[in-house]
């Protein structure tokens, strides 16, 4: 079921007066409730794989009650490699078999020993690498006796699957969000209010914003030889404003969705294009992954302890993982590489914890440097997402090629689109204008208007539900990270 | 929470309200000049135009791609170019004109390959503001599926009641000259759009793949097609099927998906006129989508219809 669905808009309410008009005297009953939700939300995809998302539950909930009840250490360590392996194994098979087998096919074939492996014509289960990495968060807390396990399977199976968050994130912890799983819900006016108004924002940027520069992104990428090198900055440009308004749109309806009922989740974004360095990038962009990743995996290879050497490689390592857990795919691990060599010069000279306040606290407009900082890490930052976008290396090194060519220097043209380009172009910069004016909140529009008349708030969000009309697609698309 | 849900109703039915004012307004000025107000004049063609006929049923590969003027001199026959645009579906546009026909009818239906791919044959944008804008009394060919598939799209028709640039009243679409070519009155006396004929075509990209994940291929299309050629036959009328003008490149992206539909075609035992690639134009022939073609191509592309047809009338 997609947030911007019918579907969704009926499921919603739905299970919203269920929840709080019938069984709201009842924790059990009512987690009971949003556990039959987030299965049906799944099923709604594809009911085939909700299987495999019992049987992933199921393990990691039993090992977690072995790990913590084994006498000796070695019983934990074998529940808790047991539970990593099926994990990883899983999640290995469903993205990354194709991926290696081929690898090792065009390997083989470059020493002469050509071989020819069978492909398989795998679906990837939906949310898998987001619900994964919630369990193997869980099973690490547990092992190292950060947490106790959850006694109750329906407290345990509603934290992996609690449906605003179950297909692309925000990938939760343990420590954060099964405590609000386990404890009484009240209703909050304020709470719902700002989650309302954090699915409309994400609706918007959704819909408005990354629906209409998919188009041209999607045109300019698909076609590239036939665009000149200025199309393609354009194309580039546009994809990174249809990644980050389709990923934190999402993450902003996932958010907003859950305080309806009650739950605060983890931040996922916090305005990354007005950051000032790539440091101050990824601590703004997809922040439950980075985070993630810096807990689980940069902390125990010695974090940033150690002679530069280990912070370099521990840094090169997170990057590299964190590029391929986003596909089976060269282009994701170069994306990752690039970025871990932004990272370099930061880390080296120390430089890497500069900017850790909000760009122009307090001020109206950025200083100059500011300005010149911020255009300088996001001119970095869409050069690698052409990496991230393309189909394979080749049409990444052709359509960069195709940049660094004499028709950069030429009018960009845009044929071939089914709408007005200038429009969208005003969209865009309004929608900067608005976060810029936000920066300093949760989302955007969290305190807009907040201090004006219901008539002015209220006529503010009508026109961004009336644009939304407009501006909606005639099919629904589906949300970029469902394919990771 | 009774401050919250008062809040929410009250606000839900300020939005409904907007959204019912949304579908009465009639459209401005501007909307009532575009290319879908076109059907008025083609249905007036199928009513008026006198026997022996050719009815041409499909979107803009027909109107954009056919020069009925050589129709009408090699076939001596009346062709009616009923084709506006593929978005409003086949579904709609089988239903609406199996009204029209009469006996000793030649119907050649000329889909669009994304027709027989999603949802696509059901309508979608184009198909609310014809029903709402252009004729009203079109409602009942809509069947609860096509209400159900079409339902976001009539909010996003009530919304752009308050897009301010159509309330534009005095002038005509300037943003793009394209935009010259999509007005009611682009089409000629036998409903081709004509406007275009003059102009040269601009790049064009290829489509993408007409066939995925959430696109495959749509078995309703054939029942439909199959129902339409029953009734059609019932009436006295002949019909053929056959395929769209299309680029290069786009045909070269999605080969399987072309030839799937071919085959669909042929085992399901209909009359098809040509191929696949016979309708297979040079990218630099194409005006401005896969589908539409330059003047050139339009005479090349009628003339391999009428070759088609008369192999087939013979």
């Amino acid at each position: 079921m997609l947030f911007n669905s019918i579907p969704f808009a009926i499921f919603l309410p739905v299970v919203f007066v269920l929840y709080w008009f019938c069984v709201n005297k009842n924790l059990k009953i009512q987690n009971i409730l949003l556990l039959f939700s987030s299965f049906f939300f799944y099923a709604y995809w594809d009911y085939r794989f909700l299987l495999l998302l019992l049987f992933s539950i199921t393990l990691d909930f039993v090992a977690a009650k072995k790990i913590h009840k084994a006498k000796s250490s070695k019983g934990r360590k074998f529940w808790f490699i047991i539970s990593i392996a099926i994990n990883l194994s899983l999640l290995g098979f469903f993205k990354y078999y194709n991926f290696f087998i081929s690898t090792f096919s065009d390997a083989a074939g470059l020493v002469g020993a050509p071989v020819h492996p069978t492909l398989l014509k795998l679906v990837l289960p939906v949310g898998i690498s987001f619900y994964t990495f919630h369990e193997l968060s869980y099973i690490v807390d547990v092992f190292k006796k950060r947490i106790e396990p959850v006694d109750n399977y329906v407290e345990y199976a509603l934290f992996v699957t609690f449906f605003p968050l179950l297909v692309a994130g925000p990938i939760e912890r343990a420590t954060h969000l099964l405590p609000q799983v386990q404890k009484k819900r009240f209703f909050d006016y304020d709470t719902a209010a700002s989650g309302m108004k954090q699915i409309l924002w994400g609706l918007f940027k959704k819909i408005v914003i990354a629906d209409n520069c998919a188009e041209i992104a999607d045109a300019i990428f698909n076609n590239a030889a036939g665009y000149s090198g200025s199309s393609h900055v354009l194309g580039a440009v546009f994809f990174a404003i249809q990644i980050y308004c389709d990923f934190s749109g999402y993450s902003d309806i996932a958010l907003g969705t859950a305080k309806l009922f009650g739950f605060e989740l983890l931040r996922n974004f916090s305005f990354p294009y007005f950051s000032r360095d790539i440091a101050e990038f990824w601590r703004r962009w997809h922040i439950s992954l980075s985070s993630w990743f810096r807990d689980y995996l940069y902390i125990p290879l010695g974090g940033s302890k150690g002679s530069n050497w280990m912070k370099i490689r521990n840094t090169f390592i997170i990057f590299l993982v964190s590029g391929f857990w986003h596909g089976a795919n060269w282009t994701f691990v170069v994306w990752g590489f690039l970025n871990a060599v932004y990272f370099m010069p930061l880390l080296i000279f120390k430089r890497n914890r500069n900017n850790m306040e909000i760009v122009a606290q307090g001020a109206y407009f950025p200083t100059f440097k500011e300005v010149f900082d911020i255009m300088l890490t996001f001119t970095l930052v869409v050069f690698a997402w052409i990496f991230f976008r393309a189909e394979d290396m080749s049409h990444a090194i052709s359509y960069i090629s195709k940049i660094f060519s004499k028709s950069l220097f030429t009018y960009p043209h845009l044929g071939g689109l089914s709408f007005d380009v200038s429009a969208l172009g005003i969209l865009v910069l309004l929608f900067f204008v608005i976060e810029w004016i936000g920066r300093e909140e949760k989302f955007a529009i969290q305190k807009l208007f907040v201090s004006s008349p219901i008539y002015i708030r209220w006529a503010f969000y009508l026109v961004l539900i009336v644009t939304i009309g407009i501006w909606n697609k005639d099919q629904h698309q589906q949300f970029i990270y469902f394919h990771f | 929470m009774k401050l919250f849900v008062n809040k929410t109703v009250t606000f839900f039915i300020i939005l409904f309200l907007l959204f019912i004012i949304g579908i009465v307004i009639p459209p401005t000025p501007k909307i009532a000049n575009s290319l879908l107000f076109g059907k008025t004049k083609k249905d007036s063609l199928l009513v008026n135009t006198p026997y022996p006929r050719l009815i041409l049923v499909g979107g803009s590969n027909l109107s954009f791609g056919i020069n009925s003027e050589i129709i009408k001199d090699s076939l001596k026959v009346n062709p009616v170019n009923t084709a506006i645009h593929a978005n409003i579906g086949l579904r709609f546009m089988l239903e609406h004109t199996i009204s029209f026909v009469k006996k000793g009818d030649v119907i050649v239906v000329v889909p669009e390959y994304d027709q027989y791919y999603g949802d696509y044959f059901y309508g979608g944008e184009n198909l609310v503001r014809t029903v709402f804008d252009v004729s009203k009394k079109d409602y009942d060919v809509l069947s609860l599926k096509q209400w159900i598939h079409v339902f976001p799209q009539i909010m996003k028709y009530s919304m752009s009641k308050y897009n301010l640039k159509n309330l534009n009243f005095k002038k005509l679409p300037t943003y793009s000259s394209l935009d010259s070519i999509y007005l009611k009155s682009s089409f000629n006396n036998f409903g081709d759009a004509s406007v275009h004929w003059h102009m040269k075509g601009i790049y064009t990209p290829p489509a993408a793949k007409l066939e995925d994940e959430s696109n495959k291929f749509n078995q309703d299309v054939i029942e439909e097609l199959n129902k339409f050629q029953t009734e059609a036959l019932q009436k006295g009328a002949k019909v053929y099927i056959s395929f769209p003008s299309y680029q290069e490149s786009s045909f070269n992206n999605n080969q399987s998906a072309i030839y799937n539909v071919q085959k669909a075609l042929n085992t399901a035992g209909f009359k098809v006129l040509g191929t696949p690639t016979r309708y297979r134009f040079a990218d630099s022939l194409c005006f401005n989508t896969p589908y539409h073609l330059v003047k050139k191509a339009v005479d090349i592309r009628t003339k391999l219809l009428i070759q088609d047809l008369r192999d087939n009338l013979n």
